[in-house]
């Protein structure tokens, strides 16, 4: 039989090699030097490599730091989920030097929902990590569970009144506090100015008509191929859009007992107004239907959108010579809406949460206070425009400095900050939203009529209900 | 003259080896059983308990709630697990119709003789080496409806008059998808094809040229029927990804438009992820289970596999 | 005769060329198009219709993920590399495991009467058929009641757990492929089975198992629900959750994203075309003479 020797050879040495790389993983935990980011590793991580005994309550952060600052609480270690930028790590590096206190974070990806990673945590008792960072949506579902600390003891009067009302209502569910506002940001329309003045249009759009009109005007001039592209696909993004159209058009989403109102009145004509954007007056970009936020912010700085709806700051992207194509002619404006009604912009605000099983929840609320308070509000905007939920910071000159530095006109933001609308908060969200998200897709690609894929979303949002209510 | 199949093993092998079989075949097969089920033994059966449970794992001091085939009724009355079920056979159909094929003529290709022949095959693991949300990335740039390359190609080849919105139609979506999937699974499959091509024995190919057969012939009397086994290992193989299709749905197109796309990898997804049906989610995965070893008994019959046992 | 020959010969060689082309638009096209991201700058990402060639060849987001790691605005990419490192060693034990175990156990499904193998393959595949949460939420309760949670080592054990069943499969497919006679006649020589497997049929299988090594390793390389899950410190993160973690807020820097993407494949492909060659033909020529 021919049999190759040298193939065995070879083979065997293949293996061996393989065989040498899985004992060195074996041997190497933590073995090589790393260029990690500083974000205070206690001594040794949470990798009890040397104690291999079992049944130890809190493998993870219970006080071991070996180097004890020289300040009171030295050894306590919070942990997060989240991942820290630059001018979180330094105020985090603060609040050691401050306090003592290490901070350890977690990092989590972007587009990675955290909650599969914080049920594994709760089910094992919930102190794997301290302090976690829990969105609108979310908050009734891990109240209901029982997974956050109830803080309406330590939470002061002032803080609750120096909230944004929307902030404020993401903090709070069913009467309890849960946290402090982390990230309080809401939707901003932006409007291409320079667009606008090319078709002599010198003030932005107010109703939804004169939007219209603009809009039309611009694409018949031929400076875009479609006046907006909306983020409307499948996602929670279109769940977020569809409110504040309500909103605008001065209807009531939901009622005080939770009872879905859309399928009627200001619902019904928002979503008679989004398929006609998309399939009749055609000044809504037909590729919305899968374009994500990003998408729509590429499509606004390549300068082929004259309006859009972004998260965060946008501007601060608009006029980045490096990303956009469109500098120095982008202005903030407040949502078109119908004549008599407020302008109306939709939220996404979120909760800095101590988690139950915590073991540091005094330390931990200090960190909170610390971080999301004012002041270390502030040192986040200025540092990464993260937008925050305080009041009185509007009125802070530092920080109105810093927004003309970066055009962020602060009496539109002021005025818009007061009608910002959220979305339901119920423990079973997650469900009606995918709920809405089709029905919403059926309506634009014209499956289904308005007015049944709205009764389709109440039926729906009514049997989850239903059954979600004996869950919870 | 040594006949084109392979001939049924004759009984030439002393008999003591026969009783020693059994023992070796057990000693063989026990490690890697102890190993996968210590691991995922517990695991398995916590699954088997709740999938006639209701679980809410969100309050688990409540404890689960028996309810018996109602995860089961609730599935058969839901209308969005029959039109998934549906989609996923969709897709499962199209993957292997399009991908197996071209899988195949790959191995084929790489297994003939030319210059850089090794590079090439290397080459050919990029679209598997690439991480999935870089694939996701990719693809979803390919067919971006306002930058990207698929219309940017078709219009300056000037088959199309302006940019194609390709992902937002509802009947199409699925198919792209299916080809960016094709595209990422297609490496592994040309490897095992490959692999199959070197098990058939040079002579059978030059027995048959002398008797005169043809290329095709020789493909598809010689090399198809000897490649049965691989192609079965093919076929399961992807018939259980395209049952567990997640990702790259995720990042293309979020399971829209108008759920056009939600296939059952991403309804199990999202039932027991983010509705957290916990329960639920078990007891589908074990009617996909179900569902996907009723398709490899009828993937055996169509190769004419006397039973699943024998290979060729 | 001749001409007949030459014919055929013709066809054969064009019929070479269009599937050679077809592979090559198909398979590197997009390969082609996420290498050109990587180096084109940002302002170009989205020019319609867009740049073939990049105007400039910009390198700078290979740059920042390799030596720029430090700088402020880079903080996303750090620990790249340790992560490539993390991966390797993590799907290089997947892999030994897999096929040294699950080569045995494939051979002995395909030729061996062990009492309801089929069943048994069967509900092996069916493993894999199970929704993460599932597995995941009493594995994590038990590692970590164990202390094992954020070791590589753990995750390599987990890994090859769902790696080895497809590794059988695979295997089991390729045996069946090969011609008994191979190891009869090992056998009718005086070879116990065993010793007809280790020295016939292993060095004929170098193609099985390095496809079987392939998927094994692949698999291990791109795993992100289990790493996500099981590890939560930088030291032990996998690449495809540090590709992850490039991926903005709000702005996604396509340019970065395939130059991560672009650098977590080179592993894998040195090395396949490092082990390529034991995809050998005429393994079993010969085989049947005699």
């Amino acid at each position: 039989m021919a049999v190759s020797s040298v193939s065995r050879r070879a083979f065997l040495s293949g293996l061996v090699t393989v065989a040498v790389g899985s004992v060195l993983a074996a041997c190497a935990p933590a073995a090589a030097p790393t260029p990690t980011p500083a974000p205070a590793k206690p001594a040794e991580a949470p990798k009890p490599a040397q104690e291999a005994k079992p049944a130890q309550p809190a493998p993870t952060p219970t006080p071991a730091a070996k180097e004890a600052a020289p300040a009171p609480k030295a050894g306590v270690v919070l942990r997060l989920l989240e991942t820290p930028s630059a001018t979180v790590q330094a105020i985090n590096d603060d609040f050691t030097k401050k306090t003592g206190i290490r901070i350890e974070s977690e990092v989590i990806p972007q587009g990675v929902d955290p909650t599969a990673k914080l049920i594994a945590s709760f089910n094992a008792g919930g102190t794997d990590y301290d302090v976690v960072r829990v969105d609108v949506i979310d908050l009734a579902l891990y109240a209901v569970s029982g997974w956050i600390e109830d803080v309406s003891a330590r939470i002061t009067k002032d803080l609750i009144e120096d909230m944004l009302p929307f902030a404020r209502q993401a903090v709070n569910y069913k009467g309890k506090w849960y946290g402090l506002p982390k990230d309080s940001e809401w939707k901003t329309w932006v409007y291409n100015e320079k667009m606008l003045k090319d078709v002599g249009i010198n003030k932005p759009p107010e109703t939804c008509e004169e939007y219209v009109m603009a809009a039309k005007a611009v694409q018949e001039k031929g400076l875009v191929k479609y006046a907006q592209t909306w983020a409307w696909t499948q996602g929670e993004n279109i769940a977020c859009d569809y409110p504040m159209l309500v909103a605008s058009l001065g209807g009531k989403y939901i009622s005080e007992n939770d009872e879905l109102l859309i399928n009627k009145d200001a619902g019904v004509e928002a979503l008679r107004m989004m398929v006609d954007w998309l399939n009749t007056t055609k000044i809504a970009n037909p590729a919305s239907l899968t374009a994500k936020n990003i998408d729509a912010r590429n499509a606004q700085a390549a300068g082929d959108a004259a309006f859009g709806f972004h998260w965060g700051t946008p501007i601060a992207v608009l006029n980045d010579p490096t990303k956009s194509k469109v500098v120095n002619q982008c202005k903030m404006g407040l949502v078109p809406h119908k004549a008599g009604v407020a302008s109306w912009t939709v939220s996404g605000p979120e909760c800095w949460s101590i988690s139950k099983g915590s073991r540091h929840k005094d330390e931990a609320w200090e960190y909170l206070l610390f971080r999301q308070g004012r002041e270390g509000a502030k040192r986040q905007f200025i540092g990464e425009g993260t937008v925050f939920g305080w009041r009185s910071l509007f009125d802070d000159p530092e920080i109105q400095n810093f927004a003309k530095q970066r055009q962020i006109d602060f009496e539109i933001a002021r005025r818009q900050a007061e009608n910002v609308v959220n979305r339901p908060m119920v423990p079973w969200y997650h469900e009606y939203s995918a709920a809405l998200q089709l029905e919403l897709h059926n309506a634009l690609t014209q499956k289904k009529s308005v007015q049944q894929a709205l009764d389709d979303v109440v039926s729906a949002y009514n049997k989850i209900k239903g059954k979600a209510e004996k869950r919870y | 003259m040594r006949a084109l199949s392979r001939p049924k093993p004759q009984p030439l092998r002393p008999r003591r080896v026969v009783p020693s079989d059994r023992w070796v075949g057990w000693l063989l097969v026990a490690p890697s059983l102890l190993f996968i089920f210590g691991l995922l033994g517990y695991p398995l059966l916590y699954s088997l308990v709740i999938m006639f449970m209701d679980l809410n794992i969100t309050r688990p001091w409540l404890g689960p709630q028996f309810v018996g085939l109602g995860n089961f009724i609730d599935m058969a009355q839901a209308p969005e697990f029959w039109a998934s079920l549906a989609r996923t056979l969709y897709f499962a159909a199209v993957s292997i119709i399009l991908g197996t094929p071209v899988a195949l003529i790959f191995a084929i290709l790489l297994n003939q003789d030319f210059p850089l022949r090794g590079l090439a095959r290397g080459l050919m693991m990029i679209p598997w080496a690439i991480p999935h949300v870089v694939n996701g990335v990719i693809w979803a740039r390919i067919y971006d409806a306002n930058y990207g390359m698929l219309n940017g190609l078709l219009y300056q080849l000037g088959l199309i008059q302006s940019y194609i919105p390709w992902l937002t139609n509802p009947n199409l979506a699925l198919f792209l998808v299916v080809i960016a999937e094709v595209w990422v699974s297609t490496p592994g499959l040309t490897l095992l094809f490959l692999a199959g091509l070197q098990t058939i024995p040079s002579e059978l190919y030059e027995a048959a040229s002398c008797d005169g057969a043809g290329m095709f012939q020789r493909f598809w009397y010689i090399t198809l029927p000897l490649l049965k086994p691989m192609g079965l290992v093919v076929l399961v193989l992807k018939t259980i990804s395209a049952f567990g299709i997640f990702d790259i749905v995720y990042v293309l197109t979020g399971g829209g438009p108008a759920n056009s796309t939600q296939v059952l990898g991403y309804y199990i997804y999202m039932e027991s992820f983010k509705y957290l049906h916990v329960g639920y989610g078990a007891a589908l995965s074990y009617v996909v289970a179900a569902i996907i070893l009723v398709l490899v008994f009828i993937y055996v019959r169509l190769l004419r596999f006397e039973s699943i046992r024998e290979g060729a | 005769m001749r001409a007949h020959i030459r014919r055929r010969f013709n066809i054969s060689q064009l019929l070479l060329c269009i599937g050679l082309l077809f592979f090559l638009f198909y398979m590197l096209g997009p390969v082609y198009i996420m290498l050109v991201t990587s180096v084109t700058p940002e302002r170009e990402q989205l020019a319609v219709p867009p740049f073939w060639l990049p105007s400039q060849i910009d390198f700078s987001q290979y740059l920042n993920i390799l030596i720029y790691a430090d700088r402020p605005e880079n903080v996303a990419a750090r620990g790249f590399v340790r992560s490539l490192l993390n991966t390797f060693l993590v799907a290089s034990g997947v892999t030994f495991l897999s096929v040294t175990l699950g080569s045995l156990a494939a051979y002995a499904y395909a030729r061996l009467k062990v009492p309801f193998r089929d069943k048994i393959v069967f509900l092996l595949l069916f493993t894999e058929m199970l929704p993460g949460v599932v597995i995941a939420l009493p594995l994590y309760l038990t590692i970590r009641s164990l202390g094992l949670h954020d070791r590589l080592v753990t995750l390599m054990f987990l890994e090859c757990s769902f790696s080895l069943p497809f590794t059988i499969w695979i295997l089991r497919g390729y045996f069946l492929s090969l011609p008994r006679e191979l190891e009869d006649a090992a056998m009718v020589d005086g070879c116990s089975r065993v010793g007809a497997l280790f020295r016939v049929i292993y060095p004929l299988a170098t193609p099985g198992l390095f496809a079987a090594a392939a998927f094994a390793f692949i698999g291990s390389w791109n795993a992100f629900f289990l790493p996500l899950i099981f590890t939560s410190s930088a030291e032990t993160r996998t690449a495809p959750l540090a590709v992850s973690l490039l991926i903005g807020r709000f702005y996604v820097q396509f340019g970065l994203l395939a130059a991560a993407g672009t650098l977590a494949s080179i592993i894998p492909v040195a090395l396949a075309l490092l082990f390529q060659r034991y995809v050998l033909s005429g393994l079993v020529a010969g085989a049947l003479k005699g």
